[in-house]
């Protein structure tokens, strides 16, 4: 798990608020709102990738994401292998760089990335509302849990439509402001999939970010991903940067 | 002539060794070409029968949906299969090509796996398969759920035994993550390198838990009875193959309506617009246009924003769907002949409902006019290519274009095995041009030792001519004399060849060499065809009684005294 955990885990961007209604929708609501970025985000990211028998591997990149035109913009800057090739997505438009051919390729978007188990449809911009509904609408839909020593809301959800990647998930959000502390993603025939911990939040311009997350792979037990942000900011990103153009003087 | 047979055998025997160095000539180049011709033949069965066959089928017909080029979706597997069986001749069997990659933990290690689907009856599999542990007839063994067959190197690289169990995940058609367990029934080798990295499951359970409903499959690939006849038969199978558009077609207020998706390209949308006029509310390329002609309107009290409940049957099972659109249009037809019970909306408005139960074909078909080709149809058809390199672009092309409906492509090994049969067609040139060279040889040989003997027997002639025989019993006499050598001749290079093969096939090769793939079970294989045999054997007698025509006419139309004066010294 490496960039799809990044594009989990960074969008966790929030001005965090009180958790008053406690349904399960409104939970839905409140983490939707926190991974929705309104505004610019860029960062440097470094994912530390532990697998059974392959030993550690870490990947660093630079990601630069824009909401409002369903932007974003990943350059690979280690390990050396990887450095300078780069993912571009625009609208509906998915690329690909490789540095070595200097060659765009169009994606689709059930596509590996970068030979991780991320494809391009994680990239797209979903609300957790349209595609999940709460597992259960009875008032024991939430429980109350301590999760360490934090107080948390637990609830599951159920894809409403067949093409979820996670057909079922659980999670656990703080009670005092809503943000998410831990998530469980579970496949098709129920079994536990993997398991998220976002570790610590970072405040930059009034908002949260997760800084530090934790990626557990719960099928081939072993193998996990620790997510790292650094250099995070928020300023408006110029358009002429999400352009194949920048990509590919970047390598130059 | 029986008397002329009589004395060309007797000359053959009286002639003994010289007819034996010819015999040894003509048998060492029957057995040359028969040997050649029979390993070339077995390379290309084992390619074409073995491998080919297992990857893509002599044809294949992918159906995508929704831009994904890793899943094929035939929705309705049997109306495809109809029309295969329609469009295309000298059918082996039509399969259902269903796999997919998965990653297997087994004990204590874990790997990735291509998990392919098995028909129920897994004889024709077993003839490429040994097994080496375990019984394959449990495969069959309805109480056992989710049986697996796994090759021997996968099996010890998972430290799997039979009876032991294979958790596995991968993504089903939707997208959606999965997991299963399977069980090991059975261990096999087999007969070629290629096949080692595969395992098996029953194609059912395959299906059942990659999300296939029990009427759709993947892949559809077509084994012919003669491979090479593949390009032209896809050729006429893809002429046959274009699709009505995706109609929903069902009642709304007691009306028969048929719902069709306008396709969402500007500049089929701007001869949509040349089509029809909109005399009320809006038509754009918005996902969430849906436009009414006006006499349907008018009849059912339709307005901009009504709500349109439209309820309708599904194709291949009995459940009955239901899809509420709201109006943001009203068109007026500006050109004739387009039926007034025709809503038409953005593709993407419909086509996820149409996929999720698929609806039955309406008949009859409403009358389109102008609107023929601008309407989405259930499947693009995408045109024919004959070479990889135009197969490659095509799907570039395909990624550009980003088509949300069924994208339908009929392929053949030509394209997406070409590897395969370039290497296949030169080592066919090469092995022929090589064995033709040889034969040449060999054949001068043949031809300068008849002459020779005929030369030899000049006097023997004169003195047959003496004693009252005619210069054509002289000439057939010589010409049988030809003919029973090289078909004697030929028949023990036949025997020969079949020992050597036989021979040569016994040598087991166990080096790990990329060649390895010609090989089944690690031996070479050799396919010696009667039908070849036949050909190759007349070859040789034909082109040996051609070589001895000449000296044989020459001697036989020679004057009688001369003959006889004829002196060698």
């Amino acid at each position: 798990m490496t960039i799809k955990s990044f594009v989990l885990a960074s969008v966790l961007t929030v001005a965090p608020v009180a958790i008053s209604a406690q349904t399960v929708p409104s939970l839905m609501q409140q983490i939707d709102s926190v991974m929705e970025l309104k505004s610019n985000i860029t960062a440097k990211v470094e994912l530390t990738q532990q697998r059974v028998n392959q030993g550690t591997r870490v990947i660093e990149m630079m990601y630069r994401r824009r909401d409002t035109d369903d932007a974003f913009m990943i350059v690979m800057t280690g390990p050396e292998v990887e450095k300078g090739n780069g993912y571009l997505k625009m609208g509906d438009n998915f690329w690909m760089y490789r540095k070595n051919t200097r060659t765009f390729q169009h994606i689709n978007r059930d596509e590996s990335i970068g030979g991780t188990d991320a494809s391009a449809e994680d990239f797209e911009q979903k609300k957790l509302v349209e595609l999940y509904k709460p597992a259960k609408d009875t008032p024991d839909a939430i429980k109350k849990e301590t999760l360490g020593k934090i107080p948390a809301y637990k609830f599951e959800i159920r894809a409403k439509a067949n093409n979820v990647k996670y057909p079922k998930k659980i999670y656990w959000v703080r009670q005092d402001n809503g943000l998410p502390l831990k998530e469980e993603a579970y496949s098709l025939s129920g079994t536990l999939m993997a398991t998220h911990y976002y570790l610590s939040y970072a405040s930059v311009d009034n908002h949260y970010i997760v800084n530090r997350a934790l990626f557990i792979d719960e099928f081939e037990k072993g193998n996990k991903t620790v997510m790292s942000l650094s250099d995070v900011s928020l300023r408006l990103i110029d358009n002429s940067v999400f352009t194949k153009a920048y990509l590919e003087n970047l390598s130059k | 002539m029986k008397t002329i047979i009589r004395l060309s055998l007797r000359n053959l025997i009286r002639q003994k060794q010289k007819n034996l160095l010819l015999g040894a000539a003509i048998a060492f180049g029957t057995l040359t070409l028969i040997t050649a011709t029979s390993f070339v033949n077995g390379i290309t069965d084992t390619l074409f029968n073995r491998v080919i066959v297992y990857m893509t089928g002599h044809i294949e017909i992918h159906l995508s949906e929704n831009g994904s080029q890793y899943y094929s979706i035939h929705r309705d597997t049997d109306r495809m299969k109809a029309l295969i069986r329609q469009n295309v001749t000298g059918i082996k069997q039509i399969q259902e090509n269903v796999s997919v990659f998965a990653r297997g933990i087994g004990n204590g290690k874990s790997d990735n796996l291509i998990l392919i689907g098995l028909p129920p009856d897994i004889s024709q599999f077993l003839t490429q398969f040994k097994v080496i542990e375990g019984n394959a007839k449990d495969f069959s063994n309805p109480a056992i759920e989710n049986p697996m067959i796994i090759s021997e190197p996968k099996a010890k690289h998972l430290r799997l035994k039979t009876n032991d169990l294979l958790r596995i995940r991968l993504r089903t058609i939707n997208g959606q993550q999965q997991t299963a367990v399977m069980r090991v029934v059975a261990i096999v080798k087999s007969t070629n390198m290629f096949l080692d990295a595969t395992s098996y499951g029953r194609l059912s359970d395959i299906k059942t838990i990659m999300g296939y409903r029990p009427y759709e499959t993947g892949n559809l690939q077509v084994i012919l009875n003669d491979p090479m006849t593949a390009p032209a038969q896809a050729d006429h199978l893809h002429n046959a193959l274009d699709s009505p558009p995706a109609w929903i077609s069902g009642t709304m207020d007691g009306a028969t309506v048929w719902v069709g998706g306008f396709k969402r390209d500007p500049a089929t949308f701007a001869q949509l617009r040349q089509a029809v006029r909109v005399v009320s509310g809006t038509a754009t390329l918005s996902k969430k246009t849906v436009l009414v002609s006006r006499p349907f309107a008018d009849a059912h009290n339709i307005r901009v924003g009504s709500a349109l409940p439209l309820t309708y049957a599904a194709r291949l099972e009995s459940a009955t769907g239901n899809l509420t659109l709201i109006v943001t249009g009203i068109y007026e037809p500006i050109v004739q002949d387009i039926g007034t019970n025709i809503i038409l909306a953005h593709e993407e408005l419909i086509l996820s409902d149409y996929y999720r139960l698929l609806p039955k074909l309406p008949t009859p078909l409403p009358k389109l006019g102008a609107l023929a080709n601008l309407l989405v149809p259930e499947w693009t058809l995408l045109d024919r290519t004959h070479t990889s390199e135009e197969f490659k672009k095509k799907n570039q092309e395909l990624g550009r274009l980003k088509l949300k409906n069924g994208v339908l492509d009929v392929r053949t090994m030509v394209e997406t095995a070409s590897t395969i049969v370039t290497f296949d067609a030169a080592l066919r040139i090469i092995t022929y041009s090589a064995v033709t060279l040889l034969f040449i040889i060999i054949l001068i040989g043949i031809v300068n030792s008849l002459r020779m003997n005929i030369r030899e027997r000049t006097r023997e002639i004169g003195t047959m001519r003496a004693i009252g025989m005619h210069q054509r019993q002289i000439l057939s006499l010589f010409i049988l004399e030809s003919f029973f050598l090289a078909l004697f001749a030929s028949i023990a290079g036949l025997i020969a060849a079949l020992l050597f093969m036989g021979g040569l096939s016994l040598i087991p090769i166990t080096s790990q060499t990329p060649l390895n793939i010609f090989l089944v079970d690690h031996h070479l294989f050799f396919l010696a065809q009667w039908g070849t045999i036949l050909i190759n054997l007349s070859f040789i007698v034909i082109i040996t009684v051609i070589a001895s025509y000449f000296p044989a006419r020459n001697a036989a139309y020679l004057e009688c005294a001369d003959a006889l004066r004829h002196s060698e010294g």
